[in-house]
């Protein structure tokens, strides 16, 4: 039994999920899945790399002869030769001196060197990463003679710091351990550039020839700053062996003392934020120190991402040689029958060449693993020296295999282009190709491929011995392999699903980089002192279980309880609970203890019927936070809520939002609701493929209609939001804005569809449907990434769910304002219609200023903010918030012209008045809109008669709540 | 005063003493009460449930029809205004009621006598055959919302299961939306609620058929009957009448009720109210406008309806049973 929790975890599986589905549905009806999906260019699409540079892999089998480097060449970063941007040299930075410092923005930088002694070198930087407030990687590429090397170099990963803010962990009012947020503390670094997936556990290493040479850096993401650059190289690690050697010519002997314990959750620095002080939740065990049945304690720490780290501080009373112990959990289920690697540093070095690979096997409960197994590995410590332990994500023995795999994904793309390029995106399946004479070399090429992942076979095979089920992936491109080269008929047949092998392939290899462990405590061991048992003995676990369910009858989980003041407030919060438990830290950190307020926060979900209920039951909140847009009119119209623009500094607060963002609350000339989140509109692009089309992103409509043919013809699609009450009254209100009308006419009496700018709006929305045939319903997520649909509009938030979870294309894609409208005076009109949410106050609360503080307190700039780093901290990168001040999203941390973007197409958002009948808006425009695109009917009629209904709904709606003409 | 047990009651009003009869009445009554009382003791919880949520409600919802109520003020009184505007005013409770008699007529009926006819079909297999594919034919209705597969298979998606099957064959060229396209969606509804049909209904004949008196069919078998419809008609059908009302009550009940499966697959409310029901109707104007004055008319209007049906189809089976 095991839960798994893990953020990283759950994205990993919804994206083998999905490729999972795929599978099954190509599987049950071969070629249906993918036969209308192609074109040569969705293929490079397809694979998760850009094959136009070779990988390191094969970078490193060409130079593999090569002798090491002997030079040492250090560089300053202020004495670069050429730089594409001015750059300040910093005289002063961080206790440092002639810095620089470098960003998205920035661009490159190119420094001049010579070498004496040709050879393979590292390059190695010292560096500081910015602290930006942002949970992205800091990213460089690098080049070598103004040419990328190899595909890697593209993105280099440089590790930022992240330390708990606090050291002590605080609990609440139950004693619950509350989780410290992480937060970063930059310090300049040594590193040497690196593999950020995984696939190569050792620096780069490039060929240098003797003579002069330049060597070119940008930063990609984030920001960093650089004090030198380094090309040298190491000697060899020496092994334990002679490690052993040198114990006895020192004279050290093994300690015999105490075990000094470390507890997991104490690591003082990380490199991600993701990997925080966390409860014990994967496999219940009452040995896991510390426990408690009643309260959460956070217990334990994990990692799986590779290259994170995660540091310890160490020191002992006796000098001597010590064992390293540690009580672990790894039982991630892709790791089954493998192992999970570390790479020991102690003091930031490996101490021996054994220590880059400590391997932690499967097993599906907690164990003590001593480094180094059957003989366990002897560390000398030096009494009353403080130590740092770092322990590195790698791929390990894994990581060879992996890489050869990688390289042959690379090639299945390929050879899976050269066949399409002969069988057209539609393969005839009764049409002989002959393949052999239009590709001369197909069958060559199949049978090195072939040969390639049987060597990564069996390079598995020895790492590992029996491989079970964990190479179902490559067995079955194996598979297809032979069947394409017996009989080749079969080859257009099979096309799509090869295709979707070869994606499941890709996925499957980069997820077996994450290496998943959970660490309890790490155990200094010495001479004579056994571990205590891992696992609790069957007593005292039933005990510890017994008394967990008693309690759990008594607590209440649905309140979060905080800290106390003098007056009251009740709060609803429409969010899970994780989020609760972040707004309740923030509410005990900042407001109780200023405000003398305390606050009663429920996670509930507040839908419409839920809040009337309890309001009407008397049983209602004072406040209730998150509330859809369309909720508070419709509240407010029944005489439920307080009129917010009544209070004092109403005018100050809303200084923070877009108007576009209050409009939905103002009703019968007050405010009804203070916006929470904001959700807008960009436009997604596939830029590889706009490329290869020769297209540019469009920015009026005249543009995008030019744009389409090119990329229907290659049989892929355009997202313009497809067939639902949400996406075809939003299409409907953006057009709208773009034509400057509206939803109803000034009086707010009946709608004002009968207009020309109306129906012109209506036209054009029922025309991408109509007669571009877009599709009316698709998986935008999915669509996108693989490249089907190169152009989208959708939800801002979903550039950093893409940039998270879709890591096969970083690079390839970016976003646009949406397409607008040209002016008579040459500007666009691409306004956008916003959704979002909102806080209201009811009118039954008892301290109704209190309930005021607390909400305008919760939108201020820096808790907002902090309310979506936290959210991130904790949820991970991919929980962004859009929340609907201003600042808060800009201090987030976005790249630079993503940011740009998000700003200009926000300013540029609208919003329209919301009246209590509005949900008969949406509807009756659905309806229409099947009416045309579904029926074919005339629009114009179709249009007349709906906004005919709607008006007498308006009117019926008015007077059934007593409102004068002038609704709102 | 004490009376002789046995004096019957009409003696007493014959007499005029209608106020000794009452009390005479009332006594006897406490009487029997006290001495069944561990009957009632037991009968008690479900009563006591039975009229807190279902008598109750159903009497608070006739009273709130006559008034305009909008869940936060208190209600008002308007009379029959919106009995009136439920037949005279409201088109969408015209296409509602159309839908919700399609159900009924098709759906019902259809859906009832599949039942039977499988249960007889599967009555004939051996006992550990019959138990399997009892299981299968009452799973769906089994697994609470496993109707959202359908949501799937009808996917408006090129990649979803017919759209996907169709134009691999080169049926169609386009997906359609089989969900949202007024042309199917109807359709597709009638499909999916007849696949949800085996229910309570379907087991109790199940296990009616297997608990029939053997011995009658031998009798039937010497008395002349000839084929297997006769012995349906005049043997099997007649001992199953208590099972036959059973499922009539439950098929009525779950055909009117017919909604929750529409709003999940076509949406709430669908494309031109195209799959519109009274149920959906009334969660329409309760939970999305708020008028729960009008709702429950809808409510006791569809009550009415379920209540006329239900006796109509019990005077069609007692006419079987004979009697």
């Amino acid at each position: 039994m095991r839960i798994i929790h893990k953020e990283g975890k759950k994205l990993n599986k919804a994206i083998s999920g999905i490729t999972a589905i795929g599978l099954i549905c190509s599987v049950i009806f071969s070629n249906i899945a993918f036969t209308y999906c192609s074109a040569d260019i969705v293929e490079d699409s397809l694979s998760n790399t850009v094959s136009e540079y070779s990988s390191y892999r094969i970078y490193s089998q060409q130079w593999e002869k090569e002798p090491t480097g002997k030079d040492s060449i250090i560089f300053n970063a202020d004495t670069f030769e050429t730089c594409e941007k001015n750059i300040e040299i910093l005289p002063e930075f961080e206790g440092e001196t002639n810095v620089i410092k470098l960003n998205e923005e920035i661009g490159y930088v190119t420094y001049r060197f010579s070498v004496q002694k040709a050879g393979k070198y590292r390059i190695g930087t010292y560096y500081y990463p910015v602290a930006t407030g942002g949970t992205f990687e800091p990213n460089i590429s690098f080049l070598i003679d103004n040419e990328i090397p190899f595909e890697e170099a593209q993105t280099v990963y440089l590790p930022k710091i992240f330390v708990s803010e606090t050291d002590e962990i605080k609990q609440d009012k139950q004693g619950n351990d509350l989780r410290p947020r992480q937060i970063e503390s930059p310090k300049w670094m040594e590193k040497d550039f690196i593999d950020n997936i995984g696939f190569n556990t050792d620096a780069f290493e490039i060929y240098l020839s003797q003579g002069e040479h330049t060597f070119t850096v940008a930063v990609t993401q984030e920001e960093i700053a650089f004090k030198s650059f380094k090309i040298y190289n190491v000697e060899k690690l020496k092994t334990y062996d002679e490690i052993k050697e040198e114990y006895k010519t020192m004279g050290y002997k093994e300690a015999e003392g105490e075990a000094v314990v470390i507890q997991g959750e104490d690591a003082f620095q990380k490199s991600h934020s993701d990997q925080y002080p966390e409860a014990n939740i994967y496999s219940p065990n009452a040995a896991i120190t510390p426990s408690d049945p009643a309260v959460t304690k956070l217990n334990i720490i994990c990692g799986s991402k590779s290259q994170s780290s995660i540091s310890w501080k160490v020191g002992v009373e006796e000098s001597g040689l010590y064992k390293i112990c540690a009580r672990v959990l790894q039982n991630d289920d892709d790791k089954r029958g493998l192992f999970a690697t570390r790479k020991l540093y102690i003091n930031g070095e490996v101490p021996f060449k054994e220590a880059s690979n400590i391997e932690f096997p499967y097993k599906s409960d907690w164990y003590n693993y001593i480094f180094g197994g059957e003989e366990p590995y002897l560390f000398y410590f030096e009494a009353d020296k403080e130590y740092t332990l770092t322990l590195e994500c790698v791929s390990g023995r894994l990581s060879e295999p992996l890489s050869v795999i990688e390289t042959a994904i690379t090639e299945l793309n390929d050879i899976c282009r050269q066949i399409t390029m002969v069988t057209g995106v539609n393969p005839d399946l009764y049409r002989d190709y002959d393949f052999a004479k239009e590709i001369p070399d197909l069958f060559d090429r199949i049978d090195a491929v072939t040969n390639q992942l049987e060597t990564a076979v069996s390079m598995f095979e020895e790492t590992v011995g029996d491989l079970g089920s964990s190479m179902a992936e490559v067995e079955d491109i194996l598979r297809q392999l032979k069947k394409f080269r017996k009989n080749p008929r079969t080859i257009p047949e099979q096309l799509s699903n090869f295709r979707v092998s070869v994606s499941s392939l890709s996925t499957w290899t980069y997820d077996m980089t994450k290496q998943w462990i959970a660490i309890d405590e790490i155990t200094l061991l010495p001479r004579d002192i056994k571990m205590p048992r891992a696992k609790a003995n069957i007593f005292s676990q039933s005990w510890f279980d017994i008394r967990a369910v008693l309690i759990s009858f008594i607590t209440d989980y649905n309140s979060i309880s905080g800290a106390e003041g003098n007056r009251n407030i009740t709060v609803w919060v429409a969010t899970g609970r994780d989020q609760g438990n972040i707004i309740r830290n923030i509410v005990d950190d900042e407001f109780t203890p200023k405000t003398d307020i305390s606050v009663k926060l429920s996670v509930t979900n507040p839908d419409n019927m839920t809040l009337l209920q309890a309001t009407l039951a008397g049983k209602g909140p004072d406040v209730a936070m998150f509330v859809d847009k369309s909720q508070p009119v419709n509240l407010a119209a029944r005489n439920l809520l307080v009129d917010l623009s009544q209070f004092d500094n109403f005018n100050e607060v809303t200084k923070a939002f877009y108007p576009s963002a209050i409009k939905p609350y103002e009703f019968n000339g007050g405010v009804y609701g203070l916006p929470n989140s904001q959700s807008f509109s960009l436009m997604f692009i596939r830029t590889d493929i706009f490329d290869e089309l020769n297209i540019s992103i469009p920015t009026t409509w005249d543009e995008f209609y030019k744009a389409v043919p090119f990329i229907q013809r290659n049989n892929m699609m355009i997202g313009m939001g497809g067939d639902n009450e949400g996406s075809n009254l939003y299409l409907f209100e953006t057009l709208l804005m773009q034509k400057n009308s509206s939803f109803y006419n000034n009086e707010l009496t009946k709608t004002a569809l009968d207009t020309v700018e109306a129906l012109d709006a209506f036209k054009m929305l029922t025309s991408f449907y109509t007669e571009y045939s877009m599709t009316l319903s698709y998986d935008f997520f999915t669509y996108f990434r693989s490249g089907i649909m190169p152009m989208a509009i959708a939800d801002y938030t979903m550039y950093n769910m893409l940039s998270m979870a879709a890591p096969e294309i970083k690079g390839l894609w970016t976003v646009a304002p949406v397409p607008g409208i040209k002016m008579t005076d040459g500007t666009i009109n691409n306004c956008v219609s916003t959704g979002g949410n909102c806080a209201v106050i009811f009118r039954s609360a008892a301290d109704k200023n209190a309930a005021y503080d607390f909400i305008t307190w919760w939108m201020q700039d820096d808790i907002q903010s902090r309310y979506s780093f936290d959210l991130e901290s904790i949820m991970g990168p991919g929980a962004r918030y859009n929340s609907a001040n201003i600042s808060a999203v800009n201090s987030l941390s976005w790249p630079k012209s993503a940011k740009t973007v998000i700003n200009e197409q926000w300013k540029n958002a609208e919003s329209f008045e919301s009246l209590p009948s509005s949900y008969y808006i949406s509807r009756n425009i659905n309806n229409a809109f099947r009416a045309v695109v579904h029926d074919s009917e005339n629009e114009r009629e179709i249009l007349n008669k709906y906004s005919l209904i709607i008006d007498n709904e308006i009117t019926r709606k008015n007077k059934e709540l007593g409102l004068d003409s002038k609704g709102a | 005063m004490k009376l002789p047990a046995k004096i019957k009651s009409w003696d007493l009003t014959v007499r005029g003493h209608k106020n000794l009869k009452n009390e005479v009445y009332k006594e006897r009554l406490w009487k029997k009460i006290s001495k069944n009382r561990t009957s009632y003791l037991m009968l008690a919880p479900f009563t006591v449930f039975f009229m807190v949520f279902t008598v109750i409600p159903v009497l608070v919802a006739m009273v709130l029809s006559f008034t305009n109520f909008n869940m936060a003020e208190f209600p008002k009184f308007v009379g029959l205004q919106n009995y009136f505007r439920l037949f005279l005013e409201d088109e969408v409770f015209i296409i509602a009621l159309k839908n919700t008699l399609i159900f009924a007529l098709i759906t019902g009926p259809i859906g009832y006598i599949l039942s039977f006819v499988f249960a007889w079909f599967i009555n004939e297999f051996p006992s550990k055959i019959r138990a399997i594919l009892t299981l299968m034919f009452y799973a769906p209705s089994l697994v609470g919302n496993v109707y959202f597969i359908w949501s799937y298979i009808f996917s408006g998606d090129q990649n979803g299961l017919i759209n996907g099957a169709l134009m691999q064959l080169g049926i169609v060229s386009t997906p359609i939306q089989w969900l949202t396209d007024t042309d199917y969606n109807l359709g597709v509804m009638i499909f999916v609620v007849l696949w949800l049909s085996m229910g309570q209904g379907f087991l109790s004949f199940v296990a009616g058929l297997q608990n029939m008196n053997k011995t009658y069919y031998e009798a039937a078998a010497i008395d002349g009957i000839r084929n297997r419809w006769q012995e349906l008609r005049h043997v099997t059908l007649p001992q199953l009448v208590p099972q036959l009302l059973f499922g009539a009550v439950t098929s009525i009940s779950s055909a009117f009720a017919v909604g929750y499966q529409n709003m999940a697959l076509t949406g709430f409310p669908s494309t031109d109210y195209s799959t519109h029901t009274l149920l959906l109707h009334m969660l329409d104007f309760g939970t999305v406008r708020f008028e729960m004055g009008y709702a429950s008319t809808v409510a006791v209007f569809l009550f009415a309806l379920m209540l006329l049906s239900w006796m109509f189809v019990n005077r069609l089976l007692s006419k079987l049973s004979g009697d």
